[in-house]
């Protein structure tokens, strides 16, 4: 019962009222708004997995999108041909993700830096290849219609019903990736990244370690891919192209590498930017009277912010909200001290 | 900095209540603004531009006025999908112009079970195409295997022996022909397949496909493809001395682009044109040039017309509605169904020349088409309209 | 035989391209370490703006090139001053990042300028077509082809005995010391980021001449990686006869190797290649091996 004397405990508390009751405060657009963060909440899995890989263990990875493509279409055979059910087919979509992560690691053995990002792309690419063209397994291009499962006789694609799925997921993945840190396995991650010369050097072995972070990393992506299977009920290889694994990484990035928040952060960001600058170009359309040059400026925004992001604060959003959390902490203590406090 | 921020989240926050009010009909659009096959998004200004016209001379229908909401859908499935649930949660549009197949395929549950809105799709893929299993969705035009029906006809009657297929490596290209396939549509013709040929579809350079053709020398090659992609297939063709007369194409490349950037080598290049083009003799057309006189046209096509001759057939379906009710806008579910329920019973109804009369109860409106040719340097009618059933 | 041939001209003449392409990247490399991936952005702008001066403008071609390369040299250094330098000694991701950034505003610029429609370059060059081994190659191909080479040969020998040159190669190659010898980087930097954006819009050019024009040209800067592993990141000789492989490669896969694999495999045959040369050789088959320090 230590916990309960502690104020995180209150914390947690308050942070699980607010998950069960949020969907309930939303009177006009629930099913928009529980869309928006069901794919956010998707983003928060690939974003943690990729961060494992680029954030924790320094390599950078372009075929995010592939591999959740693997995790989608794993989960799409199971339930389809094979009929199993849900809490079955997503581990098995996470395993045979990482079973691929893992080969297509291998290149790492010799490459760095750039050159393994661009053997990732290569991947990338391969792996689109391969979904278009295994017909007997993928239908190719046409791509696999799935029913969803039922939870308490709702079907899985139900915006509510996901919402309370996918949410306690995210939280679960969230929190494995920051114990994962705290282990013999994370902190051989943040050797390698930080001087993978001398890491070798005091005995981690590290390819055996690049390989187990390939791992882990693709089983986040083939679960989320897997997810996204059951929500969007219809795959096709066009959902896991380069650009989706662009926006991953952007991400990462714009979230804070190599912080546990960061994909979090990352992923909300990205997924509700567009939203935003949408509203803005919305209010601001009958006054500037633009009309089909108005899409191209979404792009130029978005563009902008990730540049503007990049050159200001490279550190990303959770080095600007811990800043943030020092500059309370430190004004309270500011006003502790003058009230007489301690 | 702080300050800044709450601000920010504030002003978002009630920028997100932006909605149509009582007395309003919400009309939700959605197109590829920017991305892959932005070249054809015509057809989704078409329907956005009739509304706003049918507001301005007749202020609206019975005195309500339409708010056409056009958004993004970016050709890629989650942000159709994400539009669509915009424009029925938060926007409450009556009817959806949608966009692509993948987007419509992935939208089938909530269109048809869940939401229950009626649901015009640019797609012309037999795979949606279902008034039993997906009774709110609605094409305009013969499908992609209706046109290579009709190309293929015109083929084995100008004495074709042997085709080839020519199309990229996306559902938009292979489905169709694979479909085709299926059926034995060649087979059932007379005609031999020597070839189905891929290339992706970002490529630039097609030359090798052009030399396997030229190897292969098929009597007629049907590209599967938009203009885009056309103007790259007959360059590289008079690279290797494929003449253009070889090629046809679908009712994407009813594009005057074709000619103009190949001059001379696109000669004798056939495709189909289901419905009236941009500039045609007919009354629709007239509309178009009234409305141009206030307001600029984003793009002056074939797709352009047929966003009209869309957006026309919203406006009868719910006029014929609002005559039923009294002119009084039903509750939103009644009113989604309702227009549905009038669509279907949509018969023979002129769109002042656009298009062929359209009758909607097989969901299809038309399956007419009819061969173009480009002849010095433009496109020229070579054949009737042709139905397909 | 003939048409194997055939095949290999339509691949050198599309790599020669590709080359113009990948001489850009690999030049900014060597100057500074950056990768751009929005080399095929700033060629496809490139080509927009001679397409404005020429068609909608009405300028004579001649001026109408001479002002586009100095827009372009003007937008190569806007990139390098504004953003690029905020980025020194940032990771190599977030500078892929930001030139991601980059590339998306130039595509949303083009296409809030342009729209999305496909238009008709002006023809620059004059049309003769040289008849080879079957193929009517235009004339747009054997500008690109011999545009890329004398550029290659112009390269080599800036790089090897210039003092600009090598300014630029000490500057890559560790720049503290560099500055310490006297080489104002910013200069080197600036130099190379005017170049490069020529280089860009020169291919992008020869590209809309031989497509369309549209906002989709710039997909053209992926095509290039395969290209630059193939070459080695840091060798312009590599960059060029990467790009003729690739094209080659690309040609013939699609002739000879499509039809049994099915689907589009030309298009990936080349990051295949990429693959297998990453494992024999890690740093391309013409780059230079980089010695870690501790």
């Amino acid at each position: 019962m230590k916990c309960f004397k502690t104020r995180h405990c209150a914390y947690y508390f308050i942070f699980v009222g607010i998950f069960l009751l949020f969907p309930f405060s939303l009177f006009k657009y629930t099913n928009y708004v529980l869309f928006l963060v069901n794919m956010g909440a998707i983003g928060v899995i690939g974003a943690s997995g990729l961060n494992i890989l680029k954030g924790y263990t320094g390599v950078i990875s372009l075929s995010q999108a592939a591999f959740m493509g693997v995790g989608a279409y794993t989960v799409a055979i199971l339930s389809t041909k094979e009929g199993l059910p849900f809490w079955i087919n997503l581990p098995a979509a996470g395993a045979i993700t990482a079973i691929v992560g893992v080969v297509a690691g291998t290149p790492s053995l010799r490459l760095k830096g750039f050159y393994l990002a661009m053997a990732t792309l290569a991947t990338q690419f391969l792996l689109e290849y391969v979904f278009k063209n295994w017909e007997s397994m993928t239908r190719g291009v046409q791509g696999l219609f799935i029913t969803p499962p039922q939870i308490f006789r709702v079907h899985m694609n139900n915006d509510w019903v996901f919402y309370f799925f996918v949410v306690p997921l995210a939280f679960v993945a969230v929190l494995c990736t920051r114990n994962l840190l705290r282990t013999k396995v994370g902190r051989a991650f943040t050797a390698i990244r930080d001087r993978d010369i001398a890491a070798e050097l005091i005995g981690i072995n590290v390819f055996k370690y690049k390989l187990i972070s390939f791992a882990i990393s693709s089983f986040y992506a083939g679960v989320a891919g897997g997810l996204w299977c059951y929500y969007m009920t219809i795959i096709n290889p066009e959902a896991f192209t380069l650009l989706v694994s662009i926006d991953y990484i952007a991400m990462v990035i714009v979230g804070g590498m190599g912080t546990i928040m960061g994909p979090v952060y990352g992923a909300i960001f990205i997924i509700l930017l567009p939203e935003f600058i949408q509203r803005v170009m919305e209010v601001l359309q009958p006054i500037f009277r633009m009309t089909y040059t108005f899409e191209a400026f979404k792009h130029i925004v978005f563009g902008f912010t990730i540049v503007i992001f990049l050159m200001f604060e490279p550190k990303g959003l959770s080095e600007i909200f811990s800043r943030m959390g020092r500059r309370i902490a430190k004004w309270r203590r500011k006003e502790v001290r003058e009230k007489g406090g301690y | 900095m702080k300050k800044l921020f709450r601000f920010l989240v504030l002003v978002s926050l009630g920028l997100v209540a932006i909605s149509a009010h009582a007395g309003e009909i919400p009309v939700g659009i959605y197109g590829t603004l920017t991305g892959t096959d932005v070249d054809v998004n015509g057809m989704s200004y078409g329907p956005k531009d009739y509304l706003t016209y049918v507001n301005e001379k007749f202020g609206g229908v019975m005195g309500h006025k339409y708010v056409p909401i056009l958004l993004d859908g970016k050709n890629s499935i989650p942000e159709e999908v994400k539009v669509f649930k915009r424009l029925v949660d938060v926007d409450k549009v009556v009817v959806v112009n949608g966009w692509s197949t993948g987007g419509t395929k992935a939208l089938r549950d909530q269109i048809n079970i869940l939401v229950k809105i009626p649901f015009q799709a640019q797609s012309f893929s037999i795979d949606v195409l279902d008034p039993v299993k997906y009774p709110y969705i609605f094409l305009m035009g013969p499908t992609y295997e209706d046109q290579v029906l009709i190309a293929l006809e015109w083929a084995k009657q100008k004495g074709a022996k042997t085709i080839a297929f020519l199309h990229a490596d996306i559902e938009y290209g292979r489905a169709p022909v694979r479909n085709a396939m299926e059926q034995k549509i060649p087979e059932k013709l007379g005609l031999k397949v020597l070839a189905d040929i891929e290339y992706a579809g970002v490529s630039l350079d097609l030359t090798p496909q052009l030399l396997r053709i030229k190897e292969l020398n098929p009597d007629y090659v049907y590209i599967q493809d938009s203009a885009g992609n056309t103007i790259k297939i007959l360059r590289d063709a008079a690279k290797v001395g494929v003449p253009a007369s070889k090629f046809f194409g679908n009712n994407y490349n009813f594009q005057h682009i074709i000619p103009g950037t190949l001059g001379k080598d696109a000669e004798g290049f056939k495709a189909l044109q289901v419905n009236a083009d941009w500039g045609a003799n007919i009354p629709m057309m007239k509309e178009i040039e009234e409305f141009a006189k206030k307001h600029e046209i984003a793009k002056k096509d074939a797709y352009y017309t047929k966003g009209w001759a869309q957006g026309k057939i919203i406006h009868e379906v719910v006029s014929r509605v609002l005559k039923k009710t009294g002119g009084k806008i039903p509750e939103i579910g009644q009113f989604r169904t309702m227009i549905r329920d009038e669509w279907v019973n949509l018969e023979n109804f002129d769109t002042g020349g656009g298009t062929p009369p359209l009758t909607y109860k097989n969901h299809q409106g038309h399956s007419e088409a009819r061969i173009v040719e480009i002849k010095g340097g433009k496109f020229v009618t070579i054949s009737d309209w042709i139905k397909t059933q | 035989m003939e048409l194997l041939v055939q095949v290999m001209i339509a691949g050198i003449t599309i790599g020669s391209i590709y080359s113009l392409i990948a001489i850009g990247v690999v030049l900014i490399f060597k100057s500074s370490g950056v990768i751009n991936f929005a080399q095929g952005s700033m060629a496809m702008i490139g080509a927009f703006i001679a397409y404005s001066f020429v068609t909608q403008l009405g300028v004579p071609i001649v001026f109408s090139l001479l002002i586009t390369f100095l827009i372009a040299a003007a937008i190569g250094i806007v990139i390098e001053r504004f953003v690029l330098r905020y980025l020194t000694g940032a990771s190599l991701l977030s500078i892929i990042i930001v030139t991601l950034g980059i590339t998306f505003i130039m595509d949303g610029g083009a296409l809030a300028v342009w729209g999305s429609s496909n238009f008709t370059f002006p023809k620059l060059f004059p049309a003769f077509s040289l008849e080879l081994g079957g193929i009517k190659v235009p004339s747009v191909y054997l500008w690109s082809f011999i545009t890329a080479m004398v550029l290659l040969v112009i390269f080599l020998l800036f790089f090897k005995y210039s003092k600009m040159g090598l300014a630029m190669r000490a500057s890559a190659d560790n720049q503290k010391v560099a500055i310490a010898l006297g080489i104002s980087s910013r200069k080197v930097l600036s130099l190379t980021w005017i170049i490069a954006s020529i280089v860009a819009t020169g291919g992008g050019i020869l590209l809309a001449s031989i497509s369309a024009l549209h906002v989709n040209l710039s997909y053209i800067g992926l095509i290039v990686f395969p290209v630059i592993i193939i070459g080695g990141l840091d060798s312009i000789a590599g960059a060029t006869v990467g790009g003729l492989i690739v094209g080659v490669l690309e040609a013939i896969s699609g002739v000879y190797i499509a039809p049994h694999l099915g689907g589009a495999f030309q298009q990936v045959a080349a990051y295949l290649l990429l693959l297998i040369i990453l494992m024999v050789k890690p740093y391309g088959l013409f780059g230079a091996k980089t010695i870690e320090r501790l």
